[in-house]
């Protein structure tokens, strides 16, 4: 709306027919007890603002689940990071199972050898490919792969998985995904 | 924390002068009494939150929970003026004529469109501005006059009726 617009007028005839029905009628009183309890409204202590209603709308919702799933991503990625799943650059370097002696053999010595990998319990690798990424949390990765399959969409070749942020082929950029906890929405390049 | 007798004061005074006047605003948007005299107490509670209230905030709000009230299919067509506004005779008081005429123009008003007898509600009887009344309704300023001009050249044969000085044809 534009506020520098005038006021609009209106004609001499026009007023006096306005006068005219105000002069012949006005709304009828409002009932007696009705009116008495306003005024006690206004008698009473302030009340503290109500709380704004939380919007109807999904984005909402798809916001909270991506910070979920994210947040949930994110310490699940930092976790493996530390247990050292990720850059592990030999491929040939024997697995050492959590619990056997060659993982209790170092532990609460210092000075260990830092080569040496930390304790693995028998969790696959996490994935860097579609094939792998239903394996460990990343549910949502999976979760695109079936919206598509039912969708009809051709598969994504997933390339990597940087926490949510999925990279791989595909028409689409944006697909709303709706995992086991939260909707959420998944954009990939 | 206590309400200070200024606050009070401020309040009977609204009350007394507005309130009329957004009570008939609200009976005519809500599907019984109860619903309406709801909706206006929501209002003023909600907007004397803000401070003393001002008229087109607590029309506004009337409007909106009056909506609210109901998802219904009929408090859709109200809303989008595909139905008459209820208007009860009771409603409105002649000033000093008879009860008759109250009633008359009652019906007169009834027959209006929607959304000119919304214009007339907020000018004629709460003194609301065009600009005010396009706020609450969501109409430029000039559609908000423009409603009330049609609804006045509606009435003004009615108006005729009752009293012969008035003017009872369009100005040319």
């Amino acid at each position: 709306m534009n506020h520098a617009d005038p006021e609009p007028g209106l004609t001499p005839e026009e007023s006096a027919l306005a006068d005219g029905l105000r002069a012949r009628v006005s709304p009828a009183a409002a009932p007696a007890d009705f009116a008495a309890r306003l005024r006690q409204l206004a008698a009473q202590p302030k009340a503290p603002p109500a709380p704004a209603p939380a919007p109807p709308g999904r984005r909402i919702r798809i916001a909270f689940g991506f910070a979920a799933v994210a947040a949930a991503a994110a310490v699940l990625v930092a976790a493996a990071w530390v247990a050292g799943y990720f850059g592990q650059s030999d491929p040939g370097q024997p697995s050492v199972a959590a619990g056997s002696p060659q993982g209790s053999a170092g532990q609460g010595s210092k000075g260990s050898p830092a080569s040496e990998p930390p304790p693995q319990d028998a969790a696959p690798p996490l994935a860097a490919s579609a094939t792998d990424a239903d394996a460990g949390q990343f549910l949502a990765v999976r979760e695109v792969a079936l919206v598509r399959r039912d969708r009809g969409l051709p598969p994504v070749q997933f390339l990597a998985v940087d926490g949510l942020r999925v990279t791989g082929e595909g028409s689409d950029r944006q697909i709303e995904v709706e995992t086991r906890f939260v909707p959420v929405i998944l954009e990939y390049h | 924390m206590e309400q200070s007798p200024d606050r009070l004061r401020d309040w009977e005074r609204w009350l007394q002068d507005h309130l009329d006047a957004v009570l008939l605003y609200a009976r005519r948007r809500t599907p019984c009494e109860a619903d309406a005299q709801d909706v206006v107490q929501q209002a003023l509670a909600e907007a004397w939150q803000r401070g003393a209230p001002e008229l087109p905030l607590v029309f506004t709000i009337v409007r909106r929970r009056a909506i609210d009230l109901g998802r219904s299919g009929a408090a859709r067509a109200l809303r989008e003026g595909e139905v008459a506004l209820r208007m009860e005779p009771g409603w409105l008081k002649a000033e000093a004529e008879s009860r008759d005429a109250a009633a008359f123009i009652a019906a007169q008003l009834s027959a209006l469109p929607a959304a000119q007898q919304e214009a007339v509600e907020l000018h004629l009887w709460s003194g609301l501005t065009f600009r005010e009344i396009g706020e609450i309704t969501g109409a430029p300023p000039h559609t908000a006059a423009s409603r009330f001009k049609a609804a006045i050249a509606k009435l003004r044969p009615a108006l005729a009726e009752l009293d012969p000085n008035a003017p009872a044809h369009e100005p040319r």
